[in-house]
């Protein structure tokens, strides 16, 4: 029961002034909390796509190395094929040289090739044929030349040539 | 009641009190209902619309180290009444106009009033510090006879002050007669200053219960001081006086009358004062039950008693005129308004 004539109720413990201020700085800490739970999922999706990306960088990295081993598998692949490349190259040629160096007179049955030695199978008119035409250049590329003739029975000869080199690195040239 | 937080926070409440150009304080520091400190102070108050700067700097120091400051202010203005009704429609029976006043209903059975006027001018004189609670001398007297314990034949209660009193005639808990006086000559010059717009006066003077009663007192007056102007022997008048003196105060930071008379010559033109006033309150008491005896509006049956909640000082003289005049018993309580204006005032608030 109210028994002024003016009724009178408790007056605010804020005034207006510091509502103002209160509602200013509440609004403040709701931005800046905001702005702190933005930055804090910013940074924890950043930590993830870094996770990621470092993940991503473990797999790239054993992806280059399982690919420098492949690279160098290959590479190595492709040196060995090089070299067998010049190597049949220089067979090739040795064997060119080998079937220019045979006279057209001396029919050749039968090659051997050996790592050190080249065994020659075939026919010849004569041995002095043999002995002047083809002879004289296997003399001077192997170090050893043994021939050995038998005779055929049209009249011409029959020979096996065993030529051997002491050094094997030289054998392809 | 609700939880308040404001409870735990040291509140001013300053009761007011201005009579005969002197404003009194009673500022209580109160927290969580209890009366930490307690400051008295008188101010001179010589002008009747403006609040001395004085009083607002005192009350706004003392205000400092409080949350807030709650000024209750004693209404002795003759805008305001009592009407035996709680229902507004009929306050046209006792002509007060319903739309110009504030009604307080008491008790659920009668009601005080305040003219709009009283209450905006009240408003307005307090504008520095912000007016809270307006008390009507009814409703304080109405606490004393609560205090009291409610009287079961019609017995007249008088709150008396320096400048006015208020009466009303209880049976139970209910009014049924009430009017309030002021016995200082000066109101209609008060009223004279206080700038209303031309409206505002129509209205006021619409409220016909309280103007007609109030003129016919002031003729009777005027009448009073003629014949104490016929009286010879002044000093004699000593003898009739209730010079108790006991009411008064010890003011912290009151202001110290000039004293240009000697002591005997101050006391007897006292005295003659007080005796003028006892004869006025006595006319008044006298036309009032007069009139609640004759007016069929009101239910009346012989008083027997007269108590008077004292806050001023009241001469034997009007003890001894109503006694023979009336026969009738009468007693006399001091009050401290400014105290009582203070307890309700926290009440009130809900602190």
């Amino acid at each position: 029961m109210n028994r002024s004539f003016i009724a009178s109720k408790p007056k605010p413990i804020f005034s207006l002034f510091s509502k103002i201020w209160l509602v200013f700085i509440g609004f403040t800490f709701c931005v800046m909390a905001l702005f702190n739970f933005f930055i804090t999922y910013k940074i924890s999706t950043f930590q993830s796509q870094a996770q990621k990306s470092i993940t991503l960088r473990e797999e790239y990295r054993s992806k280059i190395e399982s690919n420098d081993i492949q690279i160098a598998f290959i590479e190595h692949q492709k040196a060995t094929a090089e070299s067998i490349y010049a190597s049949n190259d220089i067979l090739r040629e040795s064997i060119k040289n080998l079937f220019d160096l045979v006279p057209d007179q001396i029919t050749l049955s039968r090659v051997v090739m050996e790592k050190s030695a080249l065994v020659l199978y075939g026919r010849t008119p004569s041995k002095e044929t043999y002995n002047f035409l083809l002879a004289s250049p296997l003399r001077s590329i192997f170090h050893s030349s043994n021939t050995v003739f038998y005779l055929d029975s049209d009249g011409w000869h029959r020979f096996v040539s065993t030529n051997k080199i002491i050094d094997s690195e030289g054998f392809n040239e | 009641m609700p939880f308040l937080p404001q409870r735990y926070f040291s509140n001013l409440f300053v009761s007011v009190l201005i009579e005969d150009s002197e404003c009194r304080l009673l500022a209580r520091v109160i927290r969580n209902g209890k009366i930490k400190r307690t400051y008295e102070a008188a101010f001179d108050s010589p002008d009747a619309d403006v609040l001395e700067a004085k009083i607002v700097e005192y009350i706004k120091h003392k205000e400092e180290e409080c949350l807030d400051v709650y000024v209750a202010y004693f209404l002795d203005a003759l805008g305001q009444g009592v009407v035996p009704t709680a229902h507004a429609g009929e306050f046209e029976r006792y002509s007060v106009d319903v739309k110009h006043v504030r009604q307080v209903v008491m008790e659920e059975s009668w009601s005080v009033y305040a003219s709009y006027i009283e209450i905006h001018w009240a408003q307005n004189f307090f504008e520095p510090l912000g007016l809270d609670l307006l008390y009507s001398p009814f409703v304080l007297l109405h606490e004393c006879v609560k205090k009291e314990g409610f009287p079961l034949r019609e017995t007249l209660y008088m709150y008396n002050h320096r400048d006015s009193f208020a009466i009303a005639i209880y049976k139970g808990k209910k009014v049924l007669f009430g009017a309030f006086f002021r016995t200082v000559a000066s109101e209609e010059k008060e009223l004279s200053d206080r700038s209303f717009e031309a409206s505002t006066w129509d209205e006021m003077e619409e409220e016909k219960g309280v103007e007609n009663l109030v003129k016919l007192d002031e003729l009777e007056e005027e009448e009073d001081y003629q014949s104490l102007d016929d009286l010879d022997d002044l000093n004699n008048m000593d003898a009739m006086v209730h010079g108790d003196e006991r009411g008064e105060h010890a003011f912290d930071e009151g202001v110290v009358q000039p004293v240009d008379e000697a002591e005997g010559a101050r006391d007897s033109e006292h005295s003659v004062a007080l005796f003028g006033r006892s004869m006025l309150m006595y006319k008044y008491i006298k036309s009032s039950i007069e009139e609640f005896y004759q007016n069929p509006n009101y239910q009346s049956d012989f008083i027997e008693d007269i108590i008077i909640f004292d806050n001023y000082e009241t001469s034997q003289t009007v003890f001894d005129m109503l006694e023979n005049e009336l026969l009738v018993r009468i007693q006399l309580q001091k009050v401290k308004t400014l105290e009582l204006m203070s307890a309700m005032a926290v009440k009130d608030v809900g602190l």
